[in-house]
């Protein structure tokens, strides 16, 4: 893997990220966004369309991710060399996010800078372990 | 991958993820601008940049043949089973996607033994078959593994082997490989 990716987590131990993609209704969603994950791991750059800046907020950037018809976009931030954060879940609507999903974003940000122990390697879903099913 | 639902959505993200990613890296690979690559496919620009949206579903193969003829690369289209889809997605490696033109690619051909070196986080047990020994060459050689495709990087050595040309029959021989940690 190229790049090393990250979730937020509380300091209790609750991946957030986890707990966004878990909630989700739709399994092809969470296929959708495993697999995209996977494939950027592997890829040494990320062309625009794959990851946008936020427009408005300096640090923060979209994932575009796209699945029945629903916009997916987890909001991150670039987290050293190679290594990218996954800050808060979110789904466009209206061609925005909500707000509240933004401003999560950005909280979950300064917490992340006064602990980088907020800060923990992305886990995919046991349920969908695809590395044991590549055995 | 138990659910029903999560392998058609990861089929059909593979496809588009897939595609996508090795468009853009061939292009940029080969220095090539998106319109560079339209003209040598035959197709307008804004086709290339939608096929280069990891969200664009509606690839046509007869596109993708046209692509593969513009990059001078092979293209497979075929069904596999689950394990070999959660095989690919969990090893990918820059050097999955990149895939070399004709002329800088290794087809079989019978082979002297070298040391070569995996690239990526693949360990591979099994046996290979590596091309023809070319004294401090480096290549990039294509090979399956267990079904999968795998791209290695190969640093050859000195040899007094015969190569395919020396009016010696030489049969194929074999090195085992294992990759970096």
């Amino acid at each position: 893997m190229a790049w090393s990716l990250f979730d937020y987590a509380e300091l209790t131990g609750r991946n957030k990220i986890r707990e966004w993609l878990d909630g989700l209704a739709d399994d092809a969603a969470r296929a959708a966004i495993d697999i995209r994950l996977l494939t950027m791991a592997a890829m040494p750059g990320w062309p625009e369309g794959w990851v946008s800046k936020y427009r408005g907020y300096s640090e923060l950037y979209e994932f575009r991710i796209s699945a029945n018809r629903v916009k997916y976009r987890p909001l991150g931030t670039y987290f050293g060399q190679k290594r990218y954060l996954i800050l808060a879940g979110a789904i466009e609507k209206g061609g925005k996010i909500p707000k509240s999903d933004l401003e999560t974003a950005c909280t979950r940000l300064e917490k992340v800078k006064r602990n980088e122990g907020c800060a923990v390697p992305h886990e995919f879903d046991p349920s969908d372990d695809l590395e044991a099913d590549a055995e | 991958m138990r659910n029903k639902a999560y392998r058609d959505g990861a089929v059909a993200a593979h496809i588009s993820n897939t595609i996508a990613a090795q468009i853009a890296m061939m292009r940029e690979a080969r220095g090539w601008t998106q319109t560079v690559l339209a003209e040598k496919a035959g197709m307008k620009q804004s086709r290339i940049s939608a096929l280069e949206d990891p969200n664009f579903e509606n690839v046509e193969i007869a596109t993708l043949r046209r692509l593969a003829s513009a990059f001078d690369v092979a293209l497979t289209v075929r069904f596999i089973p689950f394990s070999g889809l959660a095989s690919w997605t969990t090893t990918l490696s820059e050097s999955d996607l990149v895939v070399p033109d004709f002329s800088q690619d290794a087809l079989p051909h019978p082979a002297t033994a070298g040391s070569i070196r995996a690239v990526g986080p693949l360990t591979i047990n099994s046996e290979i078959k590596v091309p023809p020994q070319v004294s401090g060459k480096t290549d990039v050689y294509t090979i399956y593994d267990n079904g999968k495709l795998v791209s290695i990087s190969g640093m050859t050595g000195a040899s007094s082997l015969p190569g395919p040309n020396d009016g010696q029959k030489s049969g194929p021989s074999f090195v085992s490989a294992a990759a970096e940690p």
